[in-house]
C-alpha cells in the first residue's frame, strides 16, 4: 500500500467535468477512506457545449454501472452513428465520418485498398456505401449491435450518444451524491498556497467557509480557478493551427424526428453544429473573430435553425490550446480548465473521460511523485496533439476558396505527424494509427476521403487478385451491407421502443 | 497508377534468409529468388526458440504447429527458468491471473505479497507448476480457467527448421555477389556465422534455462535429441542500422540490427519485420513516405527490444532505466508504441528478475482484503486443478508421436 495515501479530494466546479470526475472517484473509491467534496455555485452557468460524444463514452458509463436506457431517458439522449460534414470539402458536398468501419479487411489488407483498386479502374460506387453506419445514418435507422452476430456487420455497430450535457451532469450528480460525494454550494473567493511546498492548501468561499484537501481537481472551466489563477501554470496557444476563437450556442425547438448523427455545416468563417436530442436541438456556431463579427455570426446561426430558438444565443470566447501542465503540484485540471479544442469531432467529453482514466492509472499518494505527474502530463499532451492534428486535417484539406477564412485554412501549418499521415495516404492509400491515438484508421480514412485526398495507388497485393475477383468481392460486401441496413429499424422507433423520455420531462427541461 | 513489384531477391544463407523467402512467397505470391553467400547454411542457436507469438505468425504464413512439431528434435516449451545466484524463477509464456477491477493483476499480487503472500507472480499461471513437475499441455479454453490460459512455444532444431523452410518454397540457393543481384526489391538477410553445437546431456524439459554468469547468461535449450547451449552477452557488436530500408533494399534481422537478442525474440523479430514489410509492400517506385514509415516503426520496435534485452544484460540504456524506475516505484509501465515488446512483457520480465515495485496501484483496493484473498484462493485452486491435469511431458510427446505417425526413435 502507498505509504501516505490521499485522504481527501476537492473538486472545484460542477458541470460535466466536475460531476464526471466525482462520479468516477465515488465509484472507484467506494468503501474507502477517501473524502470527496465538490464545490459549485448555482449562480455560475455551465458551458454545456459537449452534447455530442464518441463511442468511448460507453466505456465510461459501463464503468459506472449505468443502465443505458435509464441514462438515455434521463438525459434526453439520442443515438449517434457519426458526424456529417456538410460543405467542408466544397459547397454542396457532404460526407459522414462514421463510427463503424468500411467493408471487411481481406488477406491481411485493409478493405479500402480493394475499393481503391476498383476505383482506379473506373468503379463508381463511393467508399461510404460500404459502411453500415453511413447507410443507417442516411436513412435514419438505428440498432444496437446484435449479440452472437460476429460474422455480420450487425454484430459490430459502434455508436455514441447525443445528450443534454446539463441533464447528464445532474444525472451524475445524483449518482455521485448517492455514493457519498459531498456537494458544497458556494463561490470561491480566495485560494491559499502552502508556503513551504507551494501546493494548494485550501479554498475560501465568499461566505467565509474554508475547505482544504490533499488533492484538488480543477473543473472550473476556462478560468482555471486553481490551475491558472492560483498556480499560474501558463497556457499554450494553438491558434496558429486552429484559428476559431468564438462560439455561439442556442437550443431550438425540435421540428422532426432526430437524426442518428451530428451535423457540422461549414460557414464563411467557421462552422455550425446541429445536435438533435429527444426534447430539442442543440445548435452552435464556431467562428473566427478575425473574419466575422459577433452580430454576423449570430445572424447566420439564427437564420439556419430548423426550429424556433428557445432562448437568446450565449457566447463563448476561447483560445484553442492547453495548460502548460495539466497536472501541477497537487492540482489536476480536467475539462475546459485543462484546455480547449473546438467540438468539431465531439472530443470535449472524451477528453474529460480520458483525463479521469489517466488519473486513475496514476492516482497519487501525498508525496506527489514528480515522475507520475510528468507521465500524466506527457500522455495528456500527446492525446491533445493527436486530436489537434485530426481537427486541422478538416480545415487544411478543403477545396473552398470562397472566403478569406477558408483561404487561410488551406495554408494552415501542419505538424510532421499530420504531414506524414497525408503523404502515406496520398502515396498508396496507407492509413496508420499511432498506438495511443484516439482516432483510428477508419476515422482518418473517412475524413481524408471525405475531404477529397486522392491516393495515387493502393496496396500492391490487391492487384495480384485480378480485377474480376476484386469486383466480385466488392459486390458481395455491398450486398451484405445493404441487407444489414434494411434489417435496422428507424432511429425514432428504436427510441420509442426502448428509451423514450417521459413526455412530462420534455416540457420541464426545454 | 502504381507499378507493382514482380521480383524479390533475398540475400543470405541462414534461417533468416530462408524464413524471409518462405514468408514472402506465401504472403505475396511474388517471384522470390534467394542468393546464398555460402553453400552450407549459416545456422545459429538463437533461432531455436519459437515463442507463442512467433508460432502464430508462422501459422499465418502457412507453417502450422503440426508441421513444426513433426520436425526432428522439436520440443514444446512453456517458457524459461531463470537461475541467478540469488534465486531460481519460472517465467512462463502468457499472462498471469485476472485483471480484476480493471487493474493489472500484478498490482493485486503485489498487494497480497505485502500482506504476506509467499507465492511468486508466475505461480498464477498453470505453466508454473507444470514447469517444475516436467509436465506439459497446450492451452485449452474448455478447462476450468477458460480464457486465463498459459501459452506454449516450441524449441526447434535450427537445421530442421531451415530444411523445412527451404523445402516449403521453390527457392534454390545460388551463389552471387550482392551487388550483382537484380530485382524490384532486394532483402538483405545475411547473418553472422555461429557455432551450432548440440550438447549431449540434457533431459527433456518443457522450458529453456537461463543461467546468470559473470559475463552474461548461459542459455540452454533442450530439444528431443540433446540440447543447444550458447552464451548471451552484451558487447560492442550492438550495431543498429538507422535506416534498414533505403531505396529498393531492405535489411532484415541481424543484417539490420546485430545486437544480442533474448531467446525467442530473434525469430519473432524477423517475422515481425516481414509482417511490416508486407503491410508496406512497395510498388517499384519505393516511395520515401512508405520507406520512412517502415524505418520509423522499425526503429521504435528495435529500441524497445534493445531496452528489454538490456534489462538482462545490463548496460546503459535510458529507456531501460526509465521503464525500471517507474515500474519499481508503482508497478507502472507506460503504454508502448510497439508490437514486439508490450507493457506486460516488461512486467513479466522485471518480476522474473526480482524487480519488485515498492507500491501497488491504490485502485487495487477496489477489492477489499477479504475479497482479494477469496479471489486469489479460488483462482489458485482452479489453476492447480488445471495444471494437475497436465500429463508428464514424456506422455505428451508419445501422444504427439502417435498423432503424427512417428515413433520416438525415428524422431
Amino acid at each position: 500500500m502507498s505509504v501516505d495515501p490521499i485522504r481527501s479530494v476537492l473538486i472545484v466546479g460542477g458541470g460535466t467535468a466536475g460531476w464526471m470526475t466525482a462520479a468516477a472517484l465515488s465509484k472507484i473509491f467506494a468503501d474507502h477512506d477517501l473524502r470527496i467534496q465538490l464545490i459549485e455555485s448555482e449562480q455560475i452557468g455551465t458551458v454545456g457545449v459537449g452534447e455530442a460524444t464518441i463511442p468511448q463514452i460507453l466505456l465510461f458509463n459501463r464503468m459506472l454501472g449505468i443502465d443505458e436506457n435509464e441514462f438515455i431517458k434521463a438525459t434526453q439522449a439520442t443515438f449517434k452513428l457519426g458526424i456529417e460534414f456538410e460543405g467542408w470539402r466544397r459547397e454542396g458536398h457532404s460526407y459522414l465520418h462514421p463510427f463503424g468501419s468500411y467493408g471487411s479487411d481481406m488477406d491481411g489488407v485493409m478493405f479500402h485498398h480493394f475499393w481503391l483498386n476498383a476505383r482506379q479502374r473506373g468503379y463508381e460506387v463511393e467508399l461510404p456505401e460500404f459502411c453500415l453506419q453511413v447507410l443507417a445514418a442516411r436513412e435514419g435507422r438505428f440498432l444496437r449491435p446484435v449479440p452472437n452476430a460476429k460474422n455480420s456487420p450487425l454484430g459490430h455497430i459502434a455508436y455514441a450518444f447525443q445528450f443534454d450535457a446539463g441533464l447528464y451532469a445532474n444525472y451524475l450528480r445524483q449518482y455521485a451524491e448517492a455514493r457519498g460525494v459531498e456537494r458544497i454550494e458556494g463561490r470561491i473567493k480566495h485560494t491559499r498556497l502552502d508556503e513551504e511546498s507551494g501546493h494548494l492548501a485550501s479554498v475560501k468561499l465568499e461566505d467565509g467557509r474554508e475547505f482544504s484537501a490533499d488533492f484538488f481537481v480543477d473543473c472550473s472551466g476556462f478560468r482555471g480557478l486553481l490551475i491558472e489563477q492560483a498556480l499560474e501554470t501558463g497556457y499554450e496557444d494553438w491558434s496558429a493551427w486552429l484559428p476559431c476563437n468564438r462560439a455561439l450556442a442556442v437550443p431550438s425547438e425540435r421540428v422532426r424526428e432526430p437524426d442518428p448523427f451530428t451535423r457540422s455545416t461549414a460557414r464563411p468563417a467557421g462552422w455550425q453544429w446541429h445536435i438533435p436530442l429527444q426534447h430539442r436541438t442543440g445548435n452552435g456556431h464556431v467562428y473566427c473573430s478575425d473574419h466575422m463579427s459577433d452580430d454576423e455570426a449570430a445572424r447566420i446561426l439564427l437564420d439556419n435553425l430548423e426550429g424556433r430558438p428557445l432562448r437568446d444565443p450565449i457566447q463563448l470566447r476561447f483560445v484553442t490550446g492547453h495548460r502548460r501542465k495539466f497536472w501541477n503540484r497537487n492540482v489536476l485540471a480536467i475539462g475546459l480548465a485543462a484546455g480547449f479544442m473546438e467540438p468539431l469531432e465531439s472530443t470535449s467529453i472524451h477528453l474529460i473521460q480520458s483525463g479521469i482514466a489517466r488519473l486513475m492509472t496514476l492516482f497519487p499518494d501525498r508525496s506527489f511523485n514528480p515522475a507520475d505527474i510528468d507521465e500524466y502530463n506527457r500522455l495528456t499532451l500527446q492525446e491533445y496533439e493527436y486530436v489537434r492534428d485530426f481537427l486541422v486535417l478538416h480545415y487544411r484539406q478543403t477545396e473552398r476558396d470562397d472566403s478569406e477564412f477558408w483561404r487561410r485554412c488551406r495554408n494552415l501549418p501542419m505538424t510532421d505527424h499530420l504531414a506524414r499521415k497525408l503523404e502515406l495516404y496520398r502515396t498508396n492509400g496507407r492509413v496508420y494509427r499511432e498506438k495511443d491515438e484516439l482516432f483510428n484508421e477508419t476515422s482518418w480514412l473517412a475524413v481524408m476521403d471525405g475531404q477529397g485526398v486522392e491516393p495515387r495507388g493502393h496496396h500492391p497485393l490487391v492487384s495480384s487478385l485480378g480485377d474480376r475477383e476484386v469486383d466480385a468481392r466488392l459486390e458481395q460486401i455491398l450486398s451484405v451491407i445493404r441487407a444489414s441496413a434494411d434489417h435496422m429499424p428507424s432511429h425514432a422507433d428504436f427510441i420509442a421502443e426502448h428509451c423514450a423520455a417521459e413526455p412530462d420531462m420534455l416540457s420541464e427541461t426545454v | 497508377m502504381s507499378r507493382p513489384i514482380e521480383t524479390i531477391a533475398i540475400l543470405g544463407s541462414g534461417i533468416e534468409a530462408a524464413l524471409s523467402a518462405f514468408v514472402l512467397k506465401q504472403r505475396t505470391g511474388l517471384s522470390i529468388a534467394r542468393f546464398a553467400e555460402t553453400e552450407t547454411p549459416a545456422l545459429s542457436p538463437v533461432h531455436t526458440v519459437l515463442t507463442p507469438s512467433a508460432l502464430q505468425r508462422l501459422e499465418t504464413a502457412g507453417l502450422g504447429l503440426r508441421d513444426l512439431l513433426a520436425l526432428p528434435g522439436s520440443l514444446p516449451s512453456l517458457g524459461q527458468m531463470i537461475v541467478t545466484d540469488q534465486q531460481t524463477s519460472c517465467n512462463p509464456f502468457g499472462s498471469r491471473g485476472i485483471d480484476w477491477a480493471g487493474i493489472g493483476f500484478h498490482h493485486h499480487w503485489l498487494r497480497a505479497r505485502q500482506g504476506g503472500l509467499r507465492l511468486p507472480y508466475a505461480a498464477f499461471s498453470p505453466a508454473y507448476r507444470a514447469m517444475q513437475e516436467n509436465r506439459f499441455a497446450p492451452p485449452d479454453q474448455r478447462n476450468l480457467i477458460g480464457p486465463l490460459q498459459h501459452e506454449s512455444g516450441l524449441h526447434v532444431h535450427p537445421e530442421a527448421l531451415f530444411e523445412r523452410l527451404v523445402e516449403g518454397t521453390s527457392v534454390q540457393p545460388l551463389a552471387a555477389a550482392a551487388n550483382a543481384v537484380e530485382a524490384d526489391l532486394v532483402i538483405d538477410a545475411r547473418e553472422r556465422s555461429n557455432e551450432l553445437q548440440i550438447s549431449a546431456q540434457s533431459g527433456e524439459q518443457p522450458f529453456s534455462s537461463w543461467r546468470a554468469s559473470t559475463t552474461g547468461w548461459t542459455i540452454t535449450i533442450p530439444l528431443r535429441n540433446g540440447a543447444l547451449e550458447y552464451p548471451l552477452a552484451g558487447g560492442d557488436e550492438d550495431q543498429l542500422i538507422k535506416q534498414p530500408w533505403r531505396g529498393n533494399q531492405v535489411s532484415i534481422g541481424q543484417a539490420a540490427y546485430s545486437g544480442p537478442s533474448l531467446p525467442g525474440l530473434a525469430i519473432e523479430r524477423v517475422l515481425h519485420e516481414l509482417d511490416l514489410l508486407v503491410e508496406l509492400l512497395p510498388d517499384r517506385d519505393c516511395h520515401p513516405a512508405e520507406t520512412s514509415q517502415y524505418n520509423r516503426i522499425w526503429t521504435e520496435e528495435m529500441n524497445e527490444l534493445r531496452a528489454l534485452t538490456t534489462l538482462y544484460l545490463g548496460g546503459d540504456d535510458a529507456r531501460t532505466s526509465e521503464r525500471l524506475r517507474m515500474f519499481k516505484h508503482r508497478g507502472y509501465v507506460r503504454p508502448l508504441d510497439t508490437d514486439l515488446v508490450t507493457a506486460s512483457d516488461w512486467v513479466v520480465h522485471a518480476l522474473a528478475l526480482d524487480h519488485v515495485p515498492e507500491h501497488f496501484d491504490p485502485l487495487s483496493m477496489r477489492l477489499d482484503d477479504a475479497r482479494l484473498k477469496q479471489e486469489l484462493g479460488q483462482l489458485l485452486q482452479r489453476i492447480n486443478v488445471v495444471s494437475g491435469e497436465f500429463p508428464p511431458l514424456s506422455v505428451y510427446l508419445q501422444a504427439i508421436d502417435k498423432a503424427l505417425g512417428q515413433s520416438r526413435e525415428t524422431a
